[in-house]
């Protein structure tokens, strides 16, 4: 699939996104209470202590945390629908016929999907952030740049377990169930609300042994400076093994399906 | 007497269109329960590390979500139509209602009970009894009469809200992004104890946006917690009069919404 289409789909997706401008207003609220929720959570937590470090955070690196990955996170919306509806109303066929590849298709709507609201929506709510609470991220360009390697390489990984647990939808009526199943995963292996520092020692061995660490805790460790440049490149390499390793399930589930496909009428 | 009669055999058919699934059915009981495994772990990784929040132990914490559980879950299975209440306005559908001799009120929730949401109430119980234990809550005859009140007028409140935020369909069509936000996002505040939000959040929390007191004031009451730190002591039984208040404004917000209701025509 050549770059020029890629960058049409991701712009008519975009597009799409821009007429619902009240959604968008309500998006912001919605992530700004999530933020507001976990610094009062995390600020009560450590005013119960003397000691001003937890598992390496201070009160200014965890809230920092918890708003920079909130605001990785809402950059990281997706519709995780698509495949579902495609399905659903029988349009999925269309897509076989077509000669672009099904994956990238989506992929750029995916990405259409999520510039919008990283612009929309990440952009107030880290400014609001910044002048409401006391966030530090250290600034160095070479930091940014590896930074949005692993933002990017993260970005894949979201949308490739979205592509996955969407082809579900070949296999059963219905996939909300799966949905709800992907998103408790994802809110607590991802590093979501606590990083995965916090997590007892038990649990340790299982986060890392799946790929949700490197969707969102990573990124953000990497950018608030927690992990140091040169670890960061080890990290990285690994968040590549997992684009391999679940680009290969994505190939495989989609051939599979496309044997089993059965159009509901429509 | 008549009304009645047709209501329990909307009820009837409801179920049964929804026990047609079976698998589905026990599906997304298993999902539900996946997803408050999640936010129970978090819970549990949090005061694994920090032994509890604001003056609340584990069992208490637990206690709180048992109300939280209940409530939502009663809830989620009445007013389970005011989630995509929108859709029934665009397509048309909320006419129908109209033009038959019975509450359109009444239609629109007998139209569908989410019986999925029995995983709230297993969870409400088990919560329950766990954090009964836990917190050595002393069950005297007063305090098992009063829980089903309270429950209930937990349900008064948070179904109020959902019906105020639903009549928003009546002006502005599609409201989905709003709806979702009002009840499932803000359901994440009342998680935690509402003391460690600020004075301002804690005063809207308690007069604007009462949820609260689904959980918050009255597990003082059943777990003899003195009400020194709430804006005021009385407020611990305040939860059926709220309930009565917010169920009566939304009854209003309906009303004047379907009398200002105009079919979209299709």
């Amino acid at each position: 699939m050549n770059l020029n289409l890629f960058l049409k789909f991701v712009s008519v997706s975009f597009q799409k996104q821009v007429t619902y401008r009240f959604d968008c207003f309500v998006g912001i609220i919605n992530g700004f209470l999530y933020v507001f929720i976990f610094t009062s959570l995390w600020k009560a937590l450590y005013s119960q202590f003397d000691t001003t470090v937890h598992n390496g955070y201070t009160l200014t690196a965890i809230v920092t945390y918890a708003v920079l990955v909130m605001a990785v996170r809402i950059s990281f919306t997706m519709d995780d629908s698509i495949i579902y509806r495609k399905v659903m109303d029988g349009s999925i066929a269309m897509e076989l016929v077509r000669p672009t590849s099904f994956f990238f298709m989506n992929l750029a709507e995916n990405v259409g999907h999520s510039l919008f609201h990283m612009m929309a929506r990440t952009t107030p709510i880290v400014i609001i952030s910044i002048f409401l609470f006391h966030i530090a991220i250290p600034f160095e360009v070479s930091r940014f740049l590896v930074f949005f390697v692993s933002f990017v390489a993260g970005y894949l990984l979201v949308s490739m377990l979205n592509f996955i647990a969407g082809l579900l939808a070949f296999w059963f009526i219905e996939i909300f169930p799966f949905m709800l199943f992907k998103y408790a995963l994802y809110t607590f292996f991802a590093g979501g609300i606590v990083p995965i520092d916090f997590f007892p020692e038990f649990l340790k061995p299982i986060v890392k042994l799946l790929p949700f660490q490197y969707m969102l805790y990573f990124p953000t460790t990497i950018l608030i400076g927690r992990t140091s440049l040169a670890e960061a490149q080890s990290i990285i390499m690994v968040q590549l093994m997992w684009i391999v390793i679940m680009g290969f399930i994505c190939a495989l589930m989609w051939n599979a399906g496309k044997k089993k496909l059965i159009i509901q009428g429509g | 007497m008549e009304s009645i009669k047709i209501y329990l055999t909307l009820f009837a058919t409801s179920i049964k269109a929804r026990m047609e699934y079976k698998a589905s059915f026990l599906f997304y009981v298993f999902a539900i329960l996946s997803f408050y495994a999640g936010q129970f772990g978090l819970l549990f990784v949090l005061l694994g590390r920090f032994h509890e929040i604001k003056g609340w132990t584990m069992g208490e914490m637990i206690f709180l979500y048992s109300l939280h559980a209940f409530a939502f879950g009663f809830t989620n299975l009445i007013f389970s139509q005011m989630v995509n209440f929108d859709k029934m306005i665009i397509d048309g559908d909320f006419d129908r209602v109209l033009v038959r001799p019975l509450s359109p009120l009444g239609q629109v929730i007998f139209s569908k009970f989410e019986i999925s949401t029995a995983a709230h109430l297993i969870i409400g119980s088990t919560a329950l009894y766990f954090g009964s234990h836990l917190a050595n809550i002393e069950w005297t005859l007063y305090k098992t009469l009063l829980f089903p009140v309270i429950i209930m007028g937990g349900v008064m409140i948070a179904g109020g809200i959902r019906l105020i935020v639903t009549s928003v369909a009546f002006w502005t069509l599609r409201n989905r992004s709003l709806v979702h936000t009002v009840i499932f996002s803000s359901k994440e505040f009342i998680n935690y104890p509402v003391n460690i939000y600020n004075m301002g959040m804690q005063f809207f929390l308690t007069f604007i946006f009462p949820i609260a007191f689904i959980n918050f004031y009255p597990a003082h009451f059943f777990l003899d917690r003195s009400g020194d730190g709430l804006l005021h002591p009385a407020l611990e039984m305040g939860t059926p009069i709220v309930g009565i208040i917010v169920i009566t404004v939304s009854i209003f917000s309906w009303k004047v919404g379907v009398n200002h209701y105009q079919s979209t025509g299709s």
